[in-house]
């Protein structure tokens, strides 16, 4: 088969004539630093990763067979099960693929008031990566400091839809309650702390020596080979592509607002450490700006409760906290799609793993596998 | 909906290099074919410097009404900034010429389509079930196969509501 992409040789460096038996070790399934029920069977040439094959399918809960049965505003709460840690990206999902086969218009207010909870969800996400990855890079302490900031923004969210995780707050039509003078006053209370906050997460983590060692060329992702394994978001970015959907295949308001995307240099986990840490920047930025613009208004159009879409078929994506969340819906004009089909971030991003950490020691296999950030949930559908 | 920065018209490219049988539609940016002329469109799709569509970013399979698989890939160049969908309809045999042999993002995408439909993929590397069993007899996303006949759904909703009544005749004795 032709060469499709090339990749640093470090295999090459590595490996050397003189015979040793293969040795095959089972990462998994229930192991803290899979992040969940993954389990990997690594087959290593003393402590160089020669191959890696994750299974999956441990938390397969069916969910795009359930979708079919149900309608579309039961699909919500169930895909936010899905990737639990950015589930206002799932209902956003469900909700823009449903809203581009009916004919209604989302008011402004609505979608101002969907910018600040995606970007916030973001942020919260990637605080939860942060204090996650710290863990397996060996320092505790980033844990607390993380947790601590994430907790604000998740009361934001209890303020607005009454839950805290999974919020079923952007449905068809706008949202489902609009924001009040305190949620405002907490948000200008957040934004205002938070680049300090951040600053001093990069004075105590990213400037760390020890912790620099331990990223800089380790797990490296060349471009071509980013591209043809089809990863997204920051594991894309941080391997030097420029490909970003809320810029070049702009939703909802986002053509209207002012950010930047940060891009890697040698695609390696300290790279794909710094991208997050920029698009944090950048979403607190961007609800800023969301924030002042903020217009008055409906937050929600009138939708009937059952709702019933247009025949057609059509895929919508998004940029979400880990990556391009696509879905492929189908719909034969009824109350429930006749298929729907969804491409998780981390399912794609996972895919890169065995490319990743070929010919990098086995101890760097956990760090490179946090620094994807995957969820095993959104793995496994 | 999203807005696509670059919207090119095909139809140009595809009557020259397509012999076959096939059917565009510039405005939904859709290409339909028969799923036996895919190796053709894959070359050209990554050949072609019209085209250049070098990232697949969606690949997944659907039935029709009347029972017909369909396999549809979502491409995108991120160089020229255009996207296209293709639908390829599947023969009787169920075989699909693969689409690794250009993107490696399809080895999984494909074995998650065999594992839900059934589809098997013709020269894949490593074609087994992706999520469930090898064990398991069904492809759980055809639409004969129907939720509320498995047979553990059914019994764990018999079970509970016979331990309701149970537990309602204890309240009321």
């Amino acid at each position: 088969m032709a060469v499709k992409y090339e990749q640093p040789k470090v295999w090459d460096l590595r490996w050397d004539d003189l015979f040793t038996e293969d040795l095959v070790l089972n990462v998994g399934p229930q192991h803290p630093s899979t992040h969940g029920v993954l389990r990997l069977v690594v087959t290593s040439d003393g402590e160089v990763i020669k191959d890696i094959e994750p299974h999956l399918g441990f938390l397969h809960r069916g969910m795009e067979k359930h979708s079919e049965i149900k309608e579309y505003r039961q699909i919500i709460p169930l895909w936010e099960r899905n990737d639990y840690l950015s589930a206002m990206h799932m209902g956003y999902m469900v909700t823009s693929a449903a809203e581009s086969l009916m004919d209604i218009e989302v008011p402004r207010r609505a979608e101002y008031i969907r910018v600040i909870m995606l970007e916030l969800q973001r942020i919260a996400s990637h605080l939860f990566w942060f204090a996650s990855f710290a863990l397996d890079s060996g320092a505790v302490t980033p844990l607390f400091y993380a947790l601590k900031e994430r907790e604000k923004i998740v009361d934001l969210f209890e303020l607005a839809s009454g839950a805290r995780l999974l919020y079923n707050y952007i449905r068809p039509g706008g949202v489902r309650r609009d924001i009040d003078a305190e949620f405002m006053e907490g948000l200008a209370a957040f934004l205002k702390h938070f680049n300090r906050y951040l600053d001093e997460c990069e004075q105590l983590y990213s400037g760390n020596a020890i912790f620099i060692n331990r990223a800089k060329n380790i797990g490296v992702l060349s471009r071509e080979a980013a591209i043809n394994l089809g990863v997204s978001g920051p594991v894309l970015r941080g391997s030097g592509v420029e490909w970003d959907i809320r810029k070049h295949e702009p939703y909802s308001i986002y053509p209207e607002l002012n950010f930047d995307i940060p891009i890697g240099e040698n695609g390696d986990v300290l790279d794909r450490y710094n991208v997050r840490f920029y698009e944090m920047r950048m979403a607190a930025e961007i609800v800023r700006q969301a924030m002042d613009g903020l217009p008055e208004g409906d937050y929600v159009t009138k939708v009937p409760p059952s709702i019933k879409t247009k025949q057609g078929e059509v895929y919508v994506r998004q940029e979400a906290s880990r990556g391009e969340l696509g879905c492929y819906l189908v719909s034969d004009g009824g109350k429930n799609p006749w298929r729907l089909h969804v491409r998780p971030p981390s399912f794609l991003n996972l895919g890169a793993l065995a490319t990743m950490c070929r010919g990098y020691m086995f101890a760097d296999l956990i760090i490179i596998l946090g620094s994807i950030d995957i969820v095993l949930g959104d793995v496994d559908k | 909906m999203n807005r696509v920065s670059a919207q090119t018209d095909f139809s140009g490219v595809f009557r020259e290099a397509f012999s076959f049988e096939h059917e565009y539609d510039p405005a939904a940016q859709v290409l339909r074919l028969e799923a036996e002329h895919l190796p053709q469109a894959f070359k050209l799709f990554t050949e072609d410097s019209r085209l250049k569509l070098n990232y697949l970013r969606d690949m997944t399979a659907k039935e029709g009404p009347e029972g017909q698989l369909f396999t549809v890939y979502n491409f995108v160049s991120l160089e020229l900034k255009h996207v296209l969908m293709v639908i390829a309809r599947v023969s009787e045999d169920l075989v699909v010429p693969t689409a690794t042999s250009h993107w490696d993002s399809a080895d999984w995408m494909e074995r998650e389509a065999y594992d839900m439909f059934g589809i098997r993929f013709a020269g894949h590397p490593d074609l087994r079930r992706i999520y469930l069993e090898e064990t398991v007899d069904f492809y759980p996303l055809r639409k004969s196969f129907k939720l509320d006949e498995v047979p553990n759904v059914g019994d764990l909703g018999g079970r509970e509501r016979e331990l309701a009544k149970v537990k309602a005749k204890e309240e009321k004795a």
